[in-house]
């Protein structure tokens, strides 16, 4: 697992130089102009570049060439798994120190900070989890396609949700009140235990 | 002790198989599979390795693939993939943590070696320069069994005679072996110990290479004399104009017979054409 997690660090720091940096820019961005928005979009944006990193590995024929070393592949698919977690604490960390900034500038309340920060981190855990089966099940290049199937069928029933129910009166409801993040967070952090679990089962099917 | 056991390997793609391959690969030695591309020689060594599902039994170095068993042996395949941006330099940190056994100094060495640039990104590397990269990470964790697929494939004749040299090197410590594929079958007579032919996906024979020279040898004759031999012992032929050139056993034919050596190249040929 540590040689996996060097090689991951590696790629992902020699690799995505600039995204690493447009991402601390958002901060800066969101903090300088009290726009938390900016700020959330890192948490879909840094789990996304260890995702990306599995498409690297294809191209690269890393996913073929790790065969010859002492990482099944329940290990490799732990370490994709392990580097979601450290960037989705990454984010985390982030947004922590952006939001504390924010509220001492006054720009938001206490438990629009908790909010965020919960909300943030249940963000960057669900969105991996959703595409990292589907890669590993089928390849990048087939797994994107199911996965952008998936989630625009997603989007309609969330879309039908909220156009046929009352879905903003249900987020004025939530505001305030932490338990329902805290609730988003453990629902968030099952899917990412049970995409784990898929993806490694997926993963030890196919033969590569 | 026998480092590689494989017991009737079976294995079905989509338009083919791999049929009851079985073959022993004792300690010490160099096993070269032979076979045209697509024979079944990348299946049978991914299903040593484990990457494939497959019916049958293997046992490598007296037990089952697995992590810890892959410390023990040196994989280089026919592909080398590194993400483009890791240089040799970062290979060694990632084995180092990879191999519970990685030998840095030994690492070292093989890269300076090999001339090998520490500082460059693996996308600016030769293929020659690549498959070398990947020989020193299998012989730098002090493997007992190095299991190469096509390791010369696609190189130029210098650089495959140096990485003969490093195999060779690497055998003569007497509990090292190897198992080797190729479809460079020169490079494999210079090296290997015994040859198992593959041709579509059947195992045709797996013999030691000296018995197999020995065995057979090239007749120069009629069709008419031919004829007149026992059919058993003719294992190809190559008819021409004025004569008829066949590969025969030298067991099966009388000794009259004026007898040239055969390579194993020739072997391989005639004996697949046959097929």
């Amino acid at each position: 697992m540590k040689g996996l997690l060097t090689k991951e660090f590696i790629v992902l720091f020699k690799n995505n130089k600039y995204q690493l940096f447009l991402i601390l820019c958002f901060a800066v961005l969101g903090i300088g102009l009290k726009e938390i928005p900016y700020i959330l979009l890192i948490p879909v944006l840094m789990p996304m570049l260890i995702v990306q990193g599995l498409a690297l590995d294809e191209t690269s024929k890393w996913d073929k060439y790790s065969i010859c070393f002492p990482a099944d592949k329940k290990l490799i698919v732990s370490s994709k798994y392990v580097m979601v977690i450290i960037a989705a604490l990454f984010s985390a960390v982030i947004i922590t120190v952006s939001a504390v900034i924010l509220k001492m500038r006054n720009a938001i309340s206490v438990e629009d900070m908790k909010m965020y920060i919960i909300t943030a981190s249940a963000v960057s855990l669900i969105m991996p989890s959703m595409v990292l089966p589907f890669d590993f099940k089928f390849g990048v290049a087939k797994g994107k396609v199911i996965t952008y199937i998936c989630t625009a069928f997603l989007t309609v029933i969330v879309a039908a949700i909220f156009t046929k129910g009352d879905g903003p009166s249900i987020f004025k409801n939530l505001t305030g009140s932490v338990q329902p993040f805290l609730l988003l967070f453990g629902c968030s952090a099952a899917i990412f235990a049970v995409s784990w679990f898929i993806s490694a089962k997926a993963y030890e099917s196919r033969e590569i | 002790m026998n480092a590689i056991e494989v017991k009737n390997l079976s294995k079905t793609y989509n338009g083919f198989t791999l049929s009851d391959v079985s073959f022993e690969l004792p300690q010490g030695c160099i096993l070269g599979l032979i076979g045209e591309n697509g024979a079944g020689k990348s299946t049978t060594i991914r299903s040593i390795l484990g990457s494939v599902k497959y019916n049958g039994e293997i046992n490598v170095l007296g037990g089952k693939m697995s992590n810890d068993m892959k410390n023990r042996i040196g994989v280089v395949l026919d592909e080398v993939g590194f993400p483009e941006k890791v240089d040799p330099r970062d290979v060694n940190k990632i084995m180092k943590n990879m191999f519970t056994n990685w030998d840095e100094k030994a690492y070292e060495g093989y890269i300076s070696k090999f001339g090998l640039p520490e500082d460059k990104p693996f996308t600016a590397f030769s293929k020659g320069m690549k498959m070398k990269l990947c020989i020193a990470i299998a012989l730098s964790h002090n493997a007992e069994l190095l299991i190469l697929d096509e390791p010369t494939s696609g190189l130029d004749p210098l650089v495959r005679d140096e990485i003969v040299d490093i195999l060779n090197d690497f055998t003569r410590d007497e509990n090292h072996s190897i198992l080797i594929s190729s479809h460079i079958v020169s490079d494999l007579e210079k090296l290997c110990d015994y040859i198992a032919f593959l041709h579509k996906g059947h195992l045709m024979l797996c013999e030691e290479k000296d018995a197999l020279l020995e065995q057979y040898v090239f007749i120069n004759t009629t069709e008419d004399k031919l004829a007149e031999l026992d059919k058993d012992a003719i294992k190809g032929k190559r008819s021409g104009k004025w004569s008829t050139e066949a590969l025969v056993d030298r067991d099966r034919i009388p000794s009259t017979f004026e007898t040239k050596p055969v390579t194993i190249e020739d072997l391989f040929v005639f004996m697949a054409k046959e097929d």
